[in-house]
């Protein structure tokens, strides 16, 4: 396989090429390349590439098998196939084909994590674009089809909140940055304040009052088993190793507290668009996942109307790469 | 004896079982009983029976202890175990009966290790280990905002702001930088498949990776094309041809469109967006490039023109 690779990599620094992210092609500028395995003579490449018109945050390695070079022909076939992406669109919109995709559909590149895309699939050989990508999406569908048995918990989170989950999602993933931990308003203390507020409404000793503090525990207790596990984008793993060593460590701030002391209010919306996932792993019957969605929606109703007060946290830098750390801006 | 709980398989939780005392309300008790405690034990017989039916379905411990906790209430109410009037029989009264009959505690415990482990042994092959060399480090998957919700508002972040987006160079296909596109979507699964199917059937033909790849998505156009008609016109047809007979003039008229400029593309590109339900003059369109590019043939179509062909 990869017929040209004895002769070094096919695409040169600086050549313009086009690329393809997701579906479809697009202007990109190669900055760089290395040799998947330099040992093998007949190593594949890797190419950084930039793409035109993008954020360089979006810059990326990616295998050969992605790039085209910018020939009239090739251009032609980005152009047509973004027109058979959008006339696919409307046919598919228009037939509520909407797939109901929880994780890792193909969009796997366009959830940030487009560099583990490109190792995946420069890590099976020969790694033609679709071979990989559909071996993902087989994974996608079949999850899709679990899905479609179990009653449907999707909870309503708010378009700010959606708006911090994309920044945080920025942040993290395109940015290299951190969130500041531990956080100024833990999620304990968020769901203190919450339940604070909420059980004044409810009668006393009522149905009400007492959901209310059994979703609340619940949501506690989500939070600190799928933290590790599940929420937490792949750089992030060794600040959590950290706050790990300090909750176990046994002195300092943090020494016997949970993961809801340390981490906020970004980690818990993560929760709350992971919580149909966990849910769907119960048997609940459906009366009690509506009475859950309800009150989860609640919930986040009322963080998104508070979002000043708890979505106050600074990104970090990790990396020499960024002077400033920037702030996150509630809106 | 209190009867046996009945292990069920729960979702793996956190590979760092870090219990939070702090969800239980109580420090639990011994599930030892003080002979007055059972005397005076509210809950009747028919009450403990449809507990513990409940418990059946719904294990009261682990990481979904507290939802299932809902459940258990509901249930035991829907099926008239209990009534409004028990006191007993509400969510803090089940809790301190679960604790009279059980070490709630250690069973969460032994729920959370068993999570654990359970999490190793059906770990992903390709979950990613970093640096790290703690044995939990593999049990996660990392977070993704669920596409169908996020995707667009993802994808529009990738042009910078408009007070620093002055490139180097413009762009040679500005089309192709549309601020208000949507987030791509993948073409259909079915083509997905037979081309699975494909791959591996040709592993080693020459420069697969070019012509594979490159296939590959063109057989979304085919896809695109066998959408039902309404799109209509000569449009359909013109991309049904495209997809099935092989691109070979795919390629061609192509080439020929591009050579007209990128801006006519632009201008196409928009009309589409607005057109969307009057194909008719796209229809006459499409054929006219159809014919323009005939002439200008080069084996360069040879990757999707198989395409074409080997699709199921």
């Amino acid at each position: 396989m990869a017929p040209r690779s004895a002769s070094g990599p096919a695409y040169a620094k600086d050549e313009k090429a086009l690329c393809f992210h997701h579906e479809l092609l697009y202007e990109a500028k190669v900055l760089d390349s290395r040799a998947v395995d330099p040992s093998d003579k007949k190593t594949s490449y890797q190419y950084k590439v930039h793409y035109k018109g993008w954020k360089n945050t979006w810059d990326d390695w990616v295998p050969e098998d992605r790039l085209r070079k910018l020939t009239e022909e090739n251009k032609e076939l980005a152009n047509s196939l973004k027109r058979d992406m959008e006339h696919y669109r409307r046919n598919s919109t228009q037939h509520t084909a909407k797939p109901s995709h929880k994780k890792k559909p193909v969009g796997s590149d366009l959830t940030g994590s487009s560099a583990r895309g490109s190792e995946d699939r420069s890590s099976v050989v020969p790694p033609p674009l679709r071979g990989t990508k559909r071996g993902r999406d087989h994974e996608g569908i079949e999850k899709e089809e679990v899905f479609i048995h179990r009653p449907a918990v999707r909870i309503v989170v708010p378009d700010n909140l959606k708006g911090l989950l994309v920044d945080d999602w920025e942040y993290v993933t395109k940015n290299h940055q951190l969130v500041h931990l531990p956080s100024k308003t833990p999620v304990n203390m968020i769901l203190d304040d919450y339940s604070n507020l909420e059980t004044p409404k409810r009668r006393i000793g009522s149905a009400e009052a007492e959901i209310l503090e059994e979703v609340v525990s619940g949501v506690r207790e989500y939070f600190n088993k799928s933290l590790g596990r599940i929420l937490l984008y792949k750089h992030e793993r060794s600040q959590y190793h950290d706050i790990l060593e300090q909750l176990d460590s046994g002195v300092g701030d943090l020494a016997g507290q949970t993961l809801c002391d340390a981490y906020g209010a970004e980690h818990l919306c993560r929760l709350f668009v992971s919580m149909p996932e966990l849910i769907a792993q119960t048997n609940m019957d459906s009366q009690s996942v509506n009475r859950l969605r309800e009150e989860l929606s609640k919930m986040t109703q009322w963080l998104s109307k508070n979002t000043p007060k708890y979505f106050n946290t600074q990104y970090e830098n990790q990396s020499q790469n960024y002077a400033d750390s920037s702030k996150m801006n509630p809106t | 004896m209190p009867p046996k709980k009945k292990a069920r398989t729960t979702a793996p939780t956190s590979p760092a079982p870090k219990t939070p005392s702090a969800v239980i309300p109580e420090p639990p008790r011994r599930p030892s009983l003080a002979d007055d405690e059972i005397v005076n034990d509210p809950w009747t017989d028919g009450q403990e029976t449809g507990l513990f039916k409940s418990m059946i379905r719904w294990k009261a411990t682990g990481m979904h202890k507290h939802f299932h906790m809902i459940s258990i209430a509901q249930n035991l109410r829907s099926h008239g175990y209990t009534s409004a009037r028990d006191a007993h029989t509400r969510i803090p009264g089940i809790w301190a009966k679960l604790r009279t009959l059980y070490d709630l505690e250690a069973l969460d415990e032994r729920e959370d290790a068993h999570a654990v482990n359970e999490a190793h042994d059906t770990r992903h092959p390709d979950s990613e280990s970093p640096s790290s060399t703690d044995s939990a480090a593999s049990d996660y998957d990392s977070f993704e905002l669920p596409t169908e919700e996020f995707a667009d508002m993802m994808w529009a972040r990738r042009l910078p702001s408009p007070d620093n987006s002055i490139g180097s160079s413009p762009p040679a296909m500005p089309q192709l930088l549309d601020p208000n596109e949507p987030a791509p979507i993948p073409f259909p699964e079915s083509l997905r498949r037979s081309e699975t199917a494909e791959v591996s059937e040709t592993p080693d033909a020459p420069t697969p990776t070019r012509r594979n790849a490159r296939a590959g998505p063109r057989g979304g156009r085919a896809a695109a094309a066998e959408q039902p008609k309404e799109k209509g016109g000569g449009n359909a047809k013109h991309r049904a041809a495209r997809g099935r007979q092989g691109s070979k003039a795919t390629t061609v008229e192509n080439t020929t469109e591009d050579d007209e400029g990128s801006e006519e593309d632009d201008s196409e590109e928009e009309s589409e967006e607005e057109t969307t339900q009057a194909p008719a003059g796209r229809g006459g369109r499409g054929r006219g490039r159809g014919g323009r590019g005939r002439g200008r043939g080069s084996g360069a179509a040879v990757g999707p023109g198989r395409r074409g062909k080997r699709q199921r």
